[in-house]
């Protein structure tokens, strides 16, 4: 029985300055029909939501549309965002999360679900990403 | 049917029924979220979304939904990647 998940930061490019780094995990999703498919997902810790999903994955998962919320994005701009429903395997056991529509075209994993968890990330190319579900 | 519903009609309708009952939710829950059916203007108000979300499903099954914080502030915060999406 797993009590982490994990994965590794990705180097994206170079600047002359520094590198772009994306940290990584697996994500176990599902929609209504319970089959769970491996996600590669960005952490981004600007997000306090569970997950967003391109709309590609969003239709192959058959996620059932629950409406939109009111939402404020970093610059102070106001947004509606779509919201779906979804199953995740997390912590040995599957929950229900809501899942948002998103332009990025990778899923991006937000602060709810790491809530009561603990990020640890070694922030250079192939440093491992680690989320200890039980800290 | 909610094909046809874009999420700007889902605001109108659900922010309207919200400030029907301002008064009372920003009295009682200042700050939790509110999850309005836009249809029959039914609403759940729990500490997050998903509480709320989920209890409004299980009332009304195949709704649609407006969601916001009462007293304002966004339900959500989300960063430049997942927006520069969405105008909608």
């Amino acid at each position: 029985m797993s009590s982490e998940v994990s994965g590794r930061v990705v180097l994206l490019g170079r600047t002359h300055l520094f590198n772009l780094l994306e940290p990584r995990i697996g994500l176990l999703v599902a929609g209504p029909a319970q089959r769970f498919q491996e996600m590669d997902c960005v952490v981004d810790t600007g997000f306090t939501g569970w997950l967003s999903l391109p709309a590609r994955l969003i239709r192959e998962l058959g996620l059932t549309y629950y409406g939109s919320r009111d939402s404020i994005v970093a610059d102070g701009r106001r947004i509606r965002i779509e919201t779906y429903n979804a199953m995740v395997f997390w912590n040995n056991r599957q929950r229900p999360i809501l899942v948002h529509r998103s332009e990025s075209p990778r899923p991006l994993v937000g602060t709810a679900m790491l809530e009561n968890c603990r990020l640890t990330i070694d922030m250079w190319p192939g440093g491992p990403v680690t989320i200890n579900l039980n800290p | 049917m909610h094909e046809t519903i874009t999420s700007a009609e889902i605001e109108v309708r659900g922010h309207a029924r919200y400030l029907e009952l301002q008064e009372q939710l920003e009295a009682d829950h200042f700050g939790q979220i509110v999850v309005i059916d836009i249809f029959s203007g039914d609403y759940e108000v729990a500490p997050d979304d998903l509480t709320a979300t989920l209890r409004m499903f299980e009332r009304r099954p195949g709704g649609l939904t407006w969601g916001e914080r009462i007293g304002g502030g966004g339900v959500y915060q989300v960063s430049e990647r997942i927006s520069f999406v969405l105008g909608s």
